[in-house]
């Protein structure tokens, strides 16, 4: 099932213009460009801007794909726009280069996960992670807004929240497109919102700080990624990329290394060999202490179009 | 509703001074005669409803029962031409067994035992008696003979005493009721009308079982026998108190819906025969399926019993009510639980036939079908027939999305160059055409293989450009209204109309058109008429014996 997107701009911002001017209208959308009417019980006012849920989500594994992702080739950021070697403190780290050639590519979290086997493609960190944006226990949704050409636009901006709300997931187990999700009524869960461009129907943007609440079995937490960038590449009615910021080695004790059982880590690590890999922390450095205090991260992400509401 | 019932009444009394002592049944409707009666098997539908009402609602009725037929596109007219095959009555019997050891479990006997045995651990004949009277009245829909009620109440004893268990030998008696043929099927009995000897009327207690699996699909209640058996529904007034009485009960839904999921064909959404390609239309969920079906149900309830509008403009609303996972396929933002929407004015939907439900029954597991789409209209909505197709036709052009020919359009139109094919095809595709808008699970699409979709045609001389304008020239269209009261007609007496009803479909119609086609006034004038009150038995015999 395809969506006109442009039509789809239409259709919500005309829903956006019924809701502003007072109607009773509490609903938008539609294909063909139209905008529909939601009945008593309302659910929230649909919020205007172009909403996405995200459809997979987890670390980025650079072997995944030698196309795109090979170890010559990672598809982030360059945080702390220095290119950077691992004689270069503080934080000394080798940073990637870009499938382009941009060198200064950062993913200090790599050398960390390349460690351990639960958080391998696939394996249990993996999957967890991945299972979670689809089945509620992490969902994720995302807002485009100012959004005039999908191809070429030198203005638009882009916020994440996380929603309380579950995906709806197709008789292959993905996401559907065009579900209606609500924003977390925590604004603690909603990022700044970040301004950006989109080139040859590919969007940058950033820096922006993004919250995100996860209640992933037994682990109620929430990850806080600094500073952060955003890369999608917008389809008709998909978005995928990479989000990459820093993640402080505190958060990441917290959620994946603590152990949780009398036996350890669920996931099964050995807690003294995942302190000594947090050693390898590359960003963040805390002149008080001398320490690095953060891993520069780069998750994949995938999404679809989804209504958004408060 | 039954305002609307009550305007059919009261225009008749006033012409024709029909209430009061007057057991003649025809009034101003030309005088007919019903056309055979039926033992008519209750469909699983009923059954299930039938035991909700008479044993609570807690009871889990097994799915497992004698499967129902469909006959001249109703299960409601099917269930007159079947019987019970060996292992149906064993699945009669594993049912009966299983819901009477739930109605008399310690949790559930409270409710429907109003008397306390003596002891729990033997016989009370008394206590025993009083509960299969009571409750095999409601199960059969009549008082019980006393042999009937004797018999039972012996199983009950000797199983109590066998068993040292009061409510273990009651379960058996409820069993034998369960399973009895008084139970499972509707006999529907006639007698000599006395106004005319030659002619034959239902029973009052017929009556009064058409009445009820009419208009509640279920069995009748203990008002409704008592006036049955007091022989109050001989008389017009009454039968018009009584029907308005159901009507306006909340049960009068579950008739609606269960009518209205029979000429659909909802059954097969139920029985999970409508399928789709999970991989080319992964929305097509469990949850959708049962969604869609309840969408087109709440959108038909709320239309004509609710509001009480003209039955035409089913297919031209653009109310309904959805849920998240049809919001997702209608592509618009929908929270929460069932609630009303209305699709947009400049939208691509309205009507029934924009439904997924629809939509979705008369599409393949992997495309739409314009041909499908077209009998459905043709012969479930303007009863109008269409032949099967020969056996040697070559279905591969339509089949091969993947070739030259993008568009369904562009498939059907060689397709038809069959003369074989053309005749049938010319009257179903333009219509099914009108919806190619609409994938195989309802979605809306502007393109099929990249090439713009042309939804255009002419519906008997009325011309569209979408499924807007054909479900307004459906709505239009002269065999609308007569067809749907044909249907109506023939799910209520279980049969198709016999030689010289016709006269007396016209006249529902004309009743049905000048109440504007409200439902309240269909269901008021048909169970009135001679069709809904009398048989032909008499005649039938009296044709055998020549």
């Amino acid at each position: 099932m395809k969506t006109d997107s442009l039509n789809w701009v239409l259709a919500v911002a005309l829903g956006f213009a019924a809701t502003a001017c007072g109607s009773a209208s509490e609903g938008a959308g539609g294909t063909g460009g139209t905008a529909g009417t939601r009945g008593a019980g309302g659910t929230g006012t649909v919020r205007e801007a172009m909403g996405y849920v995200i459809a997979d989500f987890g670390f980025l594994h650079p072997e995944m794909d030698p196309t795109d992702f090979g170890m010559e080739g990672v598809r982030g950021f360059d945080l702390d726009a220095t290119v950077s070697t691992g004689d270069t403190p503080p934080c000394a780290h080798d940073d990637f280069v870009a499938p382009d050639g941009t060198p200064g590519i950062d993913y200090g979290l790599w050398s960390f996960i390349r460690q351990f086997e639960p958080m391998q493609k696939n394996q249990l960190i993996d999957s967890v992670i991945s299972s979670a944006v689809k089945n509620g226990e992490m969902s994720i949704v995302m807002e485009l807004g100012g959004v005039d050409d999908m191809l070429n636009d030198d203005e638009v901006t882009v916020q994440i929240f996380s929603t309380q709300g579950s995906p709806l997931v197709g008789t292959d187990g993905n996401v559907l497109p065009n579900g209606t999700l609500p924003v977390h009524p925590d604004t603690k869960y909603h990022s700044k919102i970040a301004t950006g461009a989109i080139e040859e129907g590919v969007l940058v943007a950033g820096p922006f700080d993004v919250g995100l609440k996860f209640f992933i079995q037994i682990v109620d937490s929430e990850m806080l990624l600094t500073d952060s960038w955003i890369r999608l590449t917008l389809g008709d009615d998909t978005a995928s990329g990479v989000l990459s910021g820093h993640w402080s080695v505190a958060q990441i004790d917290e959620i994946i290394g603590t152990p949780t059982t009398e036996n350890g880590n669920a996931a099964g690590f050995n807690y003294t060999e995942f302190l000594a890999a947090m050693e390898a922390a590359d960003a963040g450095y805390d002149e008080e202490s001398g320490e690095c205090t953060s891993f520069t991260t780069i998750f994949r992400l995938e999404a679809v179009t989804a209504f958004l509401t408060d | 509703m039954a305002a609307s019932l009550f305007a059919v009444v009261a225009g008749c009394a006033v012409a024709v001074g029909c209430g009061g002592g007057d057991t003649s049944t025809s009034r101003d409707a030309p005088a007919t005669e019903g056309g055979p009666v039926a033992l008519r098997r209750l469909t699983s539908q009923q059954y299930t409803q039938s035991i909700h009402d008479v044993l609570g609602e807690d009871i889990v009725v097994p799915s497992r029962l004698e499967p129902d037929a469909r006959l001249e596109g109703l299960l409601g007219v099917g269930a007159s031409f079947v019987s019970v095959t060996p292992s149906g009555f064993e699945k009669y019997e594993a049912a009966a067994t299983a819901i009477a050891e739930q109605a008399l479990g310690s949790e559930l006997r409270g409710a429907i035992l109003s008397c306390e045995p003596s002891s729990a651990s033997g016989a009370d004949d008394s206590c025993a008696s009083e509960f299969i009277a009571t409750i095999g009245r409601r199960l059969f829909r009549r008082t019980l003979a006393e042999d009937e009620i004797s018999m039972r109440v012996a199983i009950a004893a000797s199983s109590a005493t066998e068993l040292g268990d009061f409510y273990a030998g009651l379960e058996l008696a409820l069993t034998s009721l369960l399973v009895s043929p008084n139970f499972l099927f509707r006999v529907e009995e006639v007698e000599p009308d006395p106004a005319d000897e030659s002619r034959l009327r239902l029973t009052s207690t017929s009556v009064a079982t058409r009445l009820s699996y009419l208009i509640w699909n279920s069995t009748p209640d203990d008002e409704l026998l008592d006036a049955a058996e007091n022989g109050e529904l001989l008389n017009p007034g009454n039968l018009t108190a009584q029907a308005s009485r159901l009507l306006d009960s909340p049960k009068a839904e579950a008739g609606i819906r269960a009518f209205f999921s029979d000429l659909l064909t909802f059954r097969r959404i139920d029985e999970g025969l409508v399928r789709k390609s999970p991989t080319e239309f992964p929305a097509f969920t469990l949850t959708l399926a049962g969604d869609a079906k309840e969408q087109t149900l709440r959108t038909i309830v709320d239309h004509l019993v609710t509001n009480e509008l003209d039955f035409r403009d089913l297919y031209t609303t653009r109310s309904t009510f959805l849920t998240p996972s049809l919001g997702s396929v209608y592509a618009v933002p929908f929270r929460g639980e069932w609630g009303p929407y209305e699709f947009a004015e400049d939208g691509p939907r309205a009507g029934l036939l924009s439904h997924v439900s629809l939509m979705a029954i008369t599409a393949h597991p992997g495309r739409s079908s314009a041909t499908l789409r077209g009998k459905f209209v043709r012969e479930i909505l303007l009863c109008q027939t269409i032949p099967d197709p020969p056996a040697n036709v070559d279905f591969s052009i339509v089949e091969n999305t993947d070739g030259e020919l993008r568009t369904a359009r562009e498939r059907l139109g060689e397709h038809v160059t069959n003369d074989a094919c053309a005749g049938c095809h010319q009257l179903m595709d333009p219509i099914g055409l009108a919806f190619e808008n609409f994938d195989a699970i309802g979605a809306y699409r502007t393109q099929e293989n990249g090439v713009d979709i042309d939804a255009s045609g002419n519906l008997d001389g009325q011309s569209y450009n979408d499924a807007i304008g054909m479900g307004q020239a459906l709505r239009d269209h002269e065999s609308l209204g007569p067809c749907m009261t044909s249907n109506l007609y023939r799910y209520a007496v279980g049969r198709s109309p016999v030689s010289g009803e016709q006269a007396l479909l016209a006249f529902l119609d004309d009743r049905f058109a000048a109440s504007g086609y409200r439902w309240g006034s269909l269901i008021g004038a048909l169970v009135l008429s001679d069709g809904f009150l009398t048989a032909s038995g008499q005649r039938e015999a009296e044709e055998a014996a020549q």
